[in-house]
């Protein structure tokens, strides 16, 4: 008994001791001015006035700027975007701000690769992003518990403990520890590249849908529409160079597009929007070959801005073409 | 489920729970049930059934055997005074042929399977013809039927007894923590750990604990940081320098080491928290001086294998011993060793390379046997005294090159590849003119960096015999903080890799 009670008190004094190490790496990086957590500080600051939702990926991030939705709509916008936010991400971003913001209006962004199959690591880096902009451990284990599989905790805490370690290999050497700047309500800024003079690598799409996340956006929506606000599901524009390089994209755009209708729900997509060659020129609208820049973002932002009444209610369709090969055709 | 997976641990936890808490003499089935799950969670049940064929074809061997052994000393007894010489002669031959069938044919059925798995298609090839077997060997194949023939043949030369109890036995050659990688154990030995009650003892608890962190660390951190440079190396040797050519050599001799070795921590690690030993099989090889020492100390459990059931067979068999009295006294080891290189290089691998390897080993061994009356020679017209440190140092690194040589010759591709790989080495151009050429190993700095330091960790403690006693000596507080960052290193350094690097390189074996 003496012997086992020795090993217990050797097993709790490791296991606590791991702890402690793994929450001194990583809770300076949340609580610290690492730009996630401002963003949770910034929502909770807004909470009660939000009544225009953004959510969506990275793409989004770029794309769709809070302070001209605000002027040009009347509203009290928030773009709740991040990099790789997975779907089930969305959904509980969505859920926390329905739950205390009059929210009116949701704009959904789904881009070409948000319901694909693409790597478990890649889904985990963007629950990686999410769980920095968490309010509380609590919030973070329960996540976790609920959406990781068992098998992947791992393959998680070593990720965050990685990005812990950039954090402090950043502060030790003076270096900004900003990733992503959450000061204008979730937008994300970036320089203007030349995108006809090098577009840079520009990967294959992939075709394959990923099963769970099919169902998991038709289950966002559905979260959308019972808070009763007016829900459109959109796809921002990338870059022409990404659109001629890749193929499949009617096949993948499609697919999404009548599961939006099968929920109720219209769905736009941007990036056949016959005007976008002067709206989004491929000179200055990129950061990079799909997400935009500072330019674009303006850009785009005020023309939705002007269609969103209508989008709406559906009005506008002769203001897209058919498909991407009537839009290939066209360039 | 892999041993690298979070499945692991809590599987190690559940048995030790169970182990500690059933009655000790149930405390070996608890073991056989846990061997069964781990097999079937590792490679499906399916997989089980031919370990279970094994098992039940030298099992019933055996104890056949053992009877008929026992039925000719009780019948040679009472016939003492009645038989004439020729007719005890007589009977005895007849006997030693009805042991033999039964040991010939069971190892016929047992190296047969064996064969059929790993060889048909390699045999095929040599004529020609396409791969005609689909079907993925049932994990561990060789390590469980070296183990259980070595078992087979001891009972047959009456070195070891019949076990009667088909579930203890079973429990012999399916043991989870051996039954993928070895170590190969002798029955009488490992029986004894095995079979008998052991209690909860917080030393073996902790000192199990310790070498099997100790053991994922080289694992997941060392040998799978390591395994994208070296294999880049491997593919693309000839667009680097020679010194990156070299440098790349020694590291598959570290991750190799870090690999094989580790898992035997783990396993040995997690055995030992049980209270059983299993045997060792490593002896810090690269600290030897030559290359028979090497493979001393370098799986020494599948060498003393060959040892016991090739080697010496072979060498004292009357026709290779009279060969020897004819020709030379170094002749029937010459012999042995042909055989066992051979046969150790078909074992690493069904292909002409491993042959290819396991000869180029043999005639290095070969060579220094025959020339050792010369190298005696040229010591002493040199003054070169054996036991002199710096000779010593020298024979090291001397060995440390050679059998690196060796190991990659079969590693980079084909042959050819092999021995492009090293003439790259000395014919191109040995020191890299830009970064590019010390490619791979111009990647990110913190993950070269942290390979460094765990090459240079794992080399210090190598260099201690007792490291862990030493460990243990330090104060609860600095060994608990060791132990933490060191699974926190695994954690931040061996998970990521682990997951793109995958299983065991012995595994495949």
């Amino acid at each position: 008994m003496r012997s086992f009670s020795k090993v217990a008190v050797s097993a709790l004094s490791l296991i606590a001791c791991v702890v402690l190490i793994s929450a001194l790496m990583i809770e300076p990086m949340l609580h610290g001015e690492f730009a996630s957590c401002q963003d949770a500080k910034n929502r909770k600051s807004l909470a009660g006035s939000v009544d225009f939702l953004v959510l969506g990926a990275s793409h989004a991030t770029h794309s769709l700027v809070p302070e001209i939705l605000d002027e040009a709509l009347g509203v009290t916008s928030y773009n709740l975007s991040g990099a790789g936010l997975t779907v089930y991400g969305r959904a509980e971003l969505l859920k926390k701000e329905m739950a205390r913001n009059p929210i009116r209006d949701i704009v959904l962004e789904v881009s070409f690769n948000a319901l694909m199959k693409i790597p478990e690591t890649d889904h985990y880096e963007g629950d990686l992003y999410l769980l920095t902009r968490m309010d509380s451990a609590l919030e973070r284990l329960d996540f976790i518990k609920r959406h990781i599989p068992f098998a992947d905790w791992d393959t998680v805490y070593s990720m965050l403990l990685r990005f812990s370690g950039k954090y402090w290999a950043a502060k030790l050497t003076g270096k900004s520890t900003h990733n992503v700047i959450y000061e204008d309500k979730g937008y994300e800024h970036g320089e203007s590249a030349d995108l006809t003079a090098d577009p840079g690598k520009i990967e294959p799409l992939i075709t394959d849908f990923r099963p769970e996340s099919l169902e998991e956006f038709e289950e966002l929506i559905d979260l959308a529409k019972s808070s009763g606000a007016s829900v459109t599901v959109v796809a921002v524009p990338v870059s022409m160079a990404k659109i001629t390089a890749c193929t499949g994209w009617d096949g993948i755009m499609q697919r999404i597009q009548s599961l939006c209708e099968e929920r109720g729900v219209r769905m736009y997509d941007f990036n056949l929007l016959r005007s976008r060659k002067t709206l989004v020129p491929e000179d200055r609208a990129f950061h990079d070959a799909i997400h935009m820049s500072d330019y674009g973002a303006n850009a785009f932002t005020k023309e939705f801005s002007r269609l969103y009444p209508e989008l709406k209610n559906g009005a506008i369709d002769d203001l897209f073409f058919e498909n991407y090969d009537e839009l290939l055709r066209a360039y | 489920m892999s041993i690298t997976s979070l499945y692991f641990p809590p599987f190690l936890a559940l048995l030790m729970a169970v182990y500690f808490l059933v009655p000790k003499k149930s405390q070996w089935v608890t073991l056989l049930a846990f061997s069964v799950a781990f097999y079937a969670l590792v490679c499906g049940a399916q997989g089980f059934a031919f370990v279970l064929a094994t098992a039940v074809s030298v099992y019933f061997a055996a104890r056949k055997i053992e009877k008929i052994a026992l039925y000719q000393k009780e019948r040679l007894k009472a016939m003492r005074d009645e038989w004439t010489k020729d007719e005890k002669a007589a009977f005895r031959l007849k006997q030693k042929k009805r042991k033999k069938a039964f040991l010939a044919g069971t190892l016929v059925f047992n190296f047969g399977l064996l064969c059929v798995f790993k060889y048909s298609n390699f045999a095929l090839s040599l004529v020609s013809l396409p791969p005609l077997f689909k079907w993925a060997a049932p994990l561990g194949i060789s390590f469980y039927t070296f183990q259980s023939t070595g078992y087979l043949i001891d009972v047959y030369w009456e070195n070891e007894r019949a076990e009667e109890n088909f579930f203890r036995f079973l429990l012999f050659v399916s043991f989870f923590p051996q039954i993928t990688q070895g170590p190969i154990n002798d029955h009488a030995y490992l029986s004894q750990e095995l079979y008998q009650p052991h209690d909860f003892s917080c030393e073996n608890f902790s000192r199990g604990f310790v070498r099997m962190v100790w053991g994922f660390a080289k694992k997941m951190i060392l040998a799978n940081m390591l395994a994208p440079i070296v294999g880049d190396a491997f593919s693309n040797y000839a667009h680097y320098a020679g010194l990156a050519v070299l440098l790349s050599a020694f590291g598959y001799s570290v991750q190799i080491y870090a690999d094989f070795s580790g898992y035997m921590d783990i396993m040995c690690g997690a055995c030992e928290m049980l209270g059983i030993r299993l045997s060792e099989n490593f002896d810090r090889p690269y600290f030897s001086s030559s290359v028979a020492e090497y493979w001393r100390r370098w799986h020494i459990t599948l060498g003393a294998w060959f040892k016991k059931y090739v080697y010496y067979p072979i060498a004292v068999a009357k026709p290779v011993q009279k060969l020897g009295k004819r020709f030379s006294r170094t002749l029937p080891a010459t012999v042995a060793l042909v055989a066992v290189w051979f046969l150790t290089g078909l074992w690493h691998g069904a292909s002409l390379k491993y042959l290819a390897w396991g000869g180029v080993n043999g005639l290095v061994i070969i060579l220094s046997l025959w020339l050792e009356p010369v190298y005696a020679k040229a010591r002493a017209a040199l003054h070169i005294r054996e036991s002199s440190a710096y000779f010593r140092i020298f024979r090291v690194i001397r060995t440390f090159f050679l059998v690196t040589l060796i190991k990659v010759l079969p590693e980079v591709g084909t042959l050819s590849d092999g021995f492009g790989f090293i003439g790259h080495i000395f014919s191109g151009p040995f020191l890299p003119r830009s970064a590019r050429a010390l490619f791979p190993f111009t990647q990110n700095g913190a993950y070269l960096l942290c390979v460094f330091a765990f090459t240079v960790l794992l080399f210090a403690v190598s260099l201690r015999k007792n490291v862990r006693d030493t460990f243990f000596r330090l104060p609860f507080p600095i060994r608990i903080l060791a132990l933490s960052a060191l699974i926190i290193l695994i954690f931040l350094f061996g998970v990521p890799v682990t997951k793109n690097v995958g299983g065991f390189l012995y595994a495949q074996f």
